[in-house]
């Protein structure tokens, strides 16, 4: 029963990943006074990618063609450590706290090779600046992880989940500046504004699409699905900490509140986007730096 | 004569405005070259002509290299010692060595074949690699080459290679009647089309000799203001745009709309072309349409002003960004908001129409020579031309809207402050047809400005940069 709910939590997961960008990207056109397309159009992108022709450049070696899979196959290992609307996942076993952050680095580090393999100029340029972003984010991502593991004495992902939701926090404010730090980090992550502009077409000032702006055909819509689903493991991750999962014994009921939370969560994501500008790059590195300082603090503060 | 005006370049009370070639070879057996400044102090004109037949003093200072790069290409004209003498633009890919169109004699039925490749300047220190965009690029722009020397991300040099779509304007029109003129006049630059043909009008107009009726130089006003409204709100929009603040974009590229649909109402056409004729305006247009439109967009301009200056993380990108300073500037006889940012101010209207405008132009200019200033330059102008709508329309005198006349031949300038600043049309006319046209848009001195105003910043900024210049790649190819 257990495998059979977790392989439903994972199907469920990158089902509705690519609506949640739909979501956001709806209501930012929205808000700013816009139509905007309709949240189902990152399905139907998928689909018209999936019919064309892939191109890979003449100068690609095979790291052109595994690298999509690799960073697909990373995130989808990551979505089975992570209860989404039942703490009974698919991968489960101690210390799975670090492996999941460890598998996570694996999927940046195949895409910045993609970037890099493809030997155009925009595409070095995305990789260099991706990982000058994850290698700061990735400290504030390991300490927020940390000090759930410590107050909950356990260093599985589900077991803390269980336990958040069995247990108030000790510490609330804490609790507080973890989440602050988690939200730098997934926009950081996600390359969202004011990290980077999902939205632009300008070549040379782009961090996530640069590195994907040779992909065509399949590859580009592994890489797009990969981008949806590593947004929705993040609002995963805050919603259920945030909100715990209903302990109700109708999954139906559960999957609604889950879905629901997603959507709550995805709002912030574009309210921020509208009212702030991006920042100067080489100011991208301060704002990490608040991340983590706000990371330390909640660790700090558990102690303290 | 070379030091003569060599002393006029660098001096601070006059500003060079182009120069500008006829071939007078059947005539007087000579080319003509004709150096316009603009006498700041005196206020008037200034020409130094220079006959030649095949040499021309080369002068080093970087507002004449394209200059004579252009004579060279389009002329055959040798600028004596200069030394980096390479196509601009009849690319030595697409056309023969010793190919001159614009010489009357010019034989255009040849095979169009390249004879070699365009050199780039060599620039490779030691851990610097390249990065080149263009001139295809993403987005709905034209074409332009731009090649980064980078290390790592900050600049280390920039150079551009534009006139991928030379369009032989200037060639077209020889032979051609004024009325076909004042056509392509409005086709040279989408934008501008009004500032270009108000520049052709102008042109013709001092040939003939035609006062033209007040009430017709009214309304060709508010309609150039309605067009440098037009402009300097995209500008504004884009801005926004490019700091990644795309609540603001989309609110003031409504702004942006509500003009051009104000132009339909008015004129029929959004961009307020086929209104201007020689000697006056086509038609009567009723200016009430814009007196009622204009309050309510000013209102909503104000608050996306106010929302800009307010916002750091938006100052924050743009302050220091794309510094130019006075001294480049001047060097290369910039023009428009981007010299009046850097504290150089030239503005047609205020300097040679003054007594149209009066004090409704003031000199407003600022040092900082970054984005923030060249924006706070447009902010002005865009407060300045809902003053001078506002007065125009209710001070609106009775009477023609065109003046009869009589055609003669000649030579004239054409002045005309379009809104990235002054258009110059240079036209010869000879039995009734255009002889010889020559198109100064401001961006041809403005364009080899971003090759020192990105320095010490870093390629995430460049598209920044680009858009506070907004330079028109159509403006310049002509």
């Amino acid at each position: 029963m257990d495998k059979v709910i977790g392989v439903l939590q994972l199907v469920l997961f990158v089902a509705i990943a690519p609506a949640t960008k739909g979501f956001i990207h709806k209501l930012k056109l929205n808000l700013r006074g816009q139509k905007g397309p309709s949240i189902i159009q990152p399905y139907k992108d998928i689909f018209k990618l999936l019919k064309k022709e892939s191109i890979i450049s003449q100068d690609a070696s095979f790291i052109s063609r595994i690298a999509p899979i690799i960073v697909l196959l990373a995130l989808i290992v990551n979505v089975c450590f992570i209860p989404v609307f039942s703490p009974h996942t698919l991968l489960s076993f101690t210390g799975d706290v670090i492996a999941f952050i460890y598998v996570f680095g694996l999927s940046t580090f195949f895409m910045a090779l993609y970037g890099m393999d493809q030997g155009s100029a925009f595409g070095g340029l995305g990789s260099a600046r991706e990982m000058t972003i994850a290698s700061l984010a990735e400290p504030t991502l390991m300490m927020i992880m940390f000090t759930f593991s410590l107050e909950y004495n356990t260093s599985n992902i589900s077991e803390i989940f269980i336990r958040v939701h069995n247990s108030s926090f000790s510490v609330p404010i804490a609790y507080v500046f973890s989440l602050l730090a988690l939200f730098f980090v997934s926009m950081a992550e996600n390359a969202r504004i004011p990290f980077d502009n999902p939205e632009t077409h300008l070549e040379l000032t782009m961090v996530h699409e640069a590195m994907i702006l040779e992909a065509s055909g399949k590859y580009l819509a592994i890489f797009e699905l990969s981008s949806y689903i590593k947004l929705l493991l993040f609002i995963s991750i805050a919603s259920n900490i945030f909100l715990p999962f209903l302990y109700s014994s109708n999954i139906l009921l559960n999957i609604l509140f889950y879905i629901l939370k997603v959507f709550l969560f995805s709002i912030p994501i574009s309210i921020v986007e509208l009212s702030i500008a991006k920042f100067r790059f080489f100011r991208i590195p301060d704002l990490l730096m608040i991340s983590f300082t706000l990371a330390v603090l909640g660790f700090v503060l558990y102690y303290a | 004569m070379k030091h003569y005006i060599e002393s006029l370049l660098h001096s601070d009370d006059y500003q060079f405005l182009g120069l500008f070639v006829s071939d007078k070879t059947k005539e007087q057996g000579v080319f003509i070259l004709r150096y316009l400044f603009y006498d700041i102090k005196n206020k008037k004109l200034n020409i130094t002509e220079i006959d030649t037949r095949k040499e021309f003093p080369h002068i080093d200072i970087p507002a004449l290299d394209w200059y004579e790069r252009e004579i060279h290409d389009m002329f055959g004209l040798v600028p004596k010692g200069h030394p980096n003498l390479r196509p601009l633009m009849l690319f030595p890919e697409n056309y023969p060595k010793d190919f001159h169109p614009l010489r009357k004699d010019a034989n255009l039925n040849i095979e169009y074949r390249g004879y070699e490749e365009y050199r780039y300047e060599n620039f490779e220190p030691e851990g610097s690699f390249k990065i080149l965009v263009g001139p295809i690029h993403a987005g709905i722009i034209e074409p332009g080459h731009f090649r980064f020397t980078l290390n790592g991300e900050p600049i280390l040099k920039l150079e551009i290679r534009h006139f991928y779509k030379h369009k032989g304007i200037e060639k077209l029109a020889e032979g051609k009647p004024v009325e076909f003129g004042l056509k392509l006049s409005e086709r040279i630059s989408g934008d501008h089309s009004l500032a270009h043909s108000l520049a052709f009008v102008k042109a013709v107009e001092t040939i003939y000799g035609i006062d033209i009726p007040p009430k017709a130089v009214y309304v060709r006003a508010i309609l150039l203001e309605l067009e440098r409204l037009t402009c300097n709100i995209n500008d504004f929009a884009f801005i926004f745009q490019d700091v990644g603040y795309s609540f603001g974009a989309q609110k003031v590229f409504a702004i942006k709309e509500m003009l051009m649909r104000l132009n339909e109402a008015l004129t029929g056409n959004r961009f307020n072309r086929g209104i201007i004729k020689v000697g006056g305006i086509l038609k009567e247009i009723d200016l009430n349409i814009v007196k009622d439109g204009i309050k309510l967009l000013k209102k909503e301009y104000l608050k996306y002003k106010k929302l800009f200056l307010n916002s750091s993380t938006i100052l924050e990108r743009t302050d220091t960004t794309g510094k130019v300073s006075y001294e480049t500037a001047k060097k290369y006889a910039a023009l428009g908001y981007v010299a009046k940012a850097s504290g150089l101010y030239f503005d047609t209207r205020k300097i040679m129409e003054n007594k149209l405008y009066g004090p409704l132009i003031k000199e407003f200019s600022l040092k900082s020579g970054d984005v923030t200033a060249r924006l706070k330059v447009r902010f002005n102008d865009i407060e300045e031309s809902f003053d001078i709508i506002e007065e125009f329309i209710s001070n609106i005198p009775e009477g023609n809207i065109y003046k009869n006349y009589e055609k003669k031949d000649g030579y004239s300038f054409g002045f005309e402050e379009g809104q990235r600043g002054n258009i110059i049309h240079m036209l010869e006319i000879e039995n009734g047809l255009i002889s010889r046209w020559k198109i100064r848009d401001p961006s041809f001195h403005n364009w080899p400005i971003i090759q020192e105003a990105v320095l010490g910043d870093i390629i995430a900024d460049f598209p920044l940069i680009n858009k506070s210049l907004n330079l028109s790649y159509s403006g310049n190819d002509l």
